[in-house]
């Protein structure tokens, strides 16, 4: 895929960063996402079940996950697993990288902001 | 409600999505909402009211997304990509080609270009081989000899079938503005059955037949397209090229007249090779990888 195509897609929503950072240590399964989704964004993104699979079908269809096969759960369910793609790792990179740049720049113009606290500034 | 009755409900309601997104995703769904559920059971009534608002409040939206998405993605993939810029120059070029010798009458009065069948007829063929040739490059696939050769024959054999039937229909030729409603709408079927006959003709050379329904649509949509520019372009030129008030070098009264005769076909002929292209990529959804 050309590098323009790959990253016209960049910025991301959060909803579309949040999920492809979960999936970034390995393979999950949708309720493993969900809750991951839901821990990373501290509670303000809770998915319903149907946004969170259309999310991931255009994810499978966009080639920046895909099925990484089944799972046993604690349960002894058989679950199906999503791991990322390279694509899906070189969009998060772009992203996490353009995130870096806009918080440098914003280090820069303004240094007082209260956020460094959380950021480690 | 107990547990069972919340799922069995959701399943239900699950038939409201595509039957394709269902069958994908409807049993993982499933699954998923019974986990969720069990959470907000532990979470007592104002984590149950907060789930079920979740779940069905979002569910309309969702459910319409998902209909929508093959339009949507359809869209994308007809503007998101670039087509193969070597239709664009090939069909461009091979129109041109055909309104030559015209315009060589203008430029040369007194000598006489115009060719008359079948020299023609193998002026239209070249024409089609030329753009068909330089797609079929582009796509790089063995045979491309192919796609050249389905080029010309679909050309001609389009050009044939077609003009035959519109001076059928209308024996005053092009001369006569059309009188009502019909005839406009019948004029307007020409260049889309002559799309559909070579976009149907080229998509035939790839093995699978969603090539041919996209070739053949883009190809209708393309030669629309193109009549609708070729005329827009004409009349533009003849307002103001052909005006001997405005043309500003009045001398060159024949060679803006081929320009008249031959810019139009260039565009007209780089349309259609911008739509043939356009059909030649894969879009989105024949990418998708939702093997279940």
């Amino acid at each position: 895929m050309p590098k323009d195509e790959k990253f016209s897609e960049v910025p991301l929503t959060e909803a579309t960063f949040l999920i492809l950072l979960s999936l970034a240590p390995g393979p999950k399964h949708g309720y493993g996402i969900l809750k991951d989704v839901e821990v990373l964004s501290k509670g303000r993104i809770i998915f319903s079940t149907g946004t969170l699979y259309g999310a991931i079908k255009r994810l499978l269809e966009l080639d920046w996950i895909t099925r990484a096969g089944e799972n046993d759960d604690e349960n002894g369910r058989q679950r199906k697993e999503y791991i990322l793609t390279g694509t899906g790792r070189a969009v998060l990179n772009a992203e996490i990288e353009r995130m870096g740049e806009m918080m440098n720049a914003a280090r820069q113009y303004f240094p007082g902001a209260s956020l460094w606290a959380h950021t480690g500034g | 409600m107990g547990t069972h009755g919340w799922i069995k409900v959701y399943t239900i309601l699950l038939y409201l999505y595509p039957p394709k997104f269902r069958l994908v995703f409807g049993a993982e769904m499933c699954e998923v909402f019974a986990c969720v559920l069990a959470d907000a059971r532990r979470q007592g009534m104002p984590g149950l009211l907060c789930f079920a608002l979740r779940e069905f409040g979002e569910l309309p939206y969702n459910v319409l997304r998902e209909h929508c998405a093959p339009l949507i993605n359809g869209v994308i993939s007809i503007f998101g990509k670039r087509p193969v810029w070597a239709g664009t120059v090939g069909y461009g070029l091979g129109f041109t080609l055909m309104s030559l010798p015209a315009a060589l009458e203008t430029v040369f009065p007194g000598m006489r270009f115009w060719l008359d069948t079948p020299a023609h007829y193998l002026l239209v063929f070249l024409a089609g081989w030329l753009g068909g040739s330089l797609l079929g490059l582009s796509i790089r696939r063995d045979g491309s000899h192919w796609f050249g050769l389905l080029g010309g024959l679909s050309q001609l054999v389009a050009n044939l079938l077609v003009t035959k039937l519109y001076f059928i229909i209308f024996p005053e030729g092009t001369n006569r503005p059309p009188d009502n409603i019909l005839n406009l709408l019948i004029i307007f079927t020409f260049p889309v059955l002559y799309g559909l006959f070579i976009g149907g003709i080229m998509g035939s050379f790839h093995e699978n037949w969603k090539y041919i329904v996209r070739f053949a649509s883009f190809g209708a949509g393309g030669f629309l397209l193109a009549w609708l520019a070729d005329r827009f372009v004409a009349a533009l030129m003849e307002s103001y090229l052909l005006n001997p008030a405005l043309n500003p070098f009045p001398a060159l009264a024949g060679l803006w007249e081929s320009l008249f005769l031959v810019i139009p076909q260039l565009i007209y002929g780089a349309l259609i090779g911008t739509a043939l292209g356009l059909a030649n990529r894969k879009s989105r959804m024949l990418k998708t990888r939702l093997a279940v």
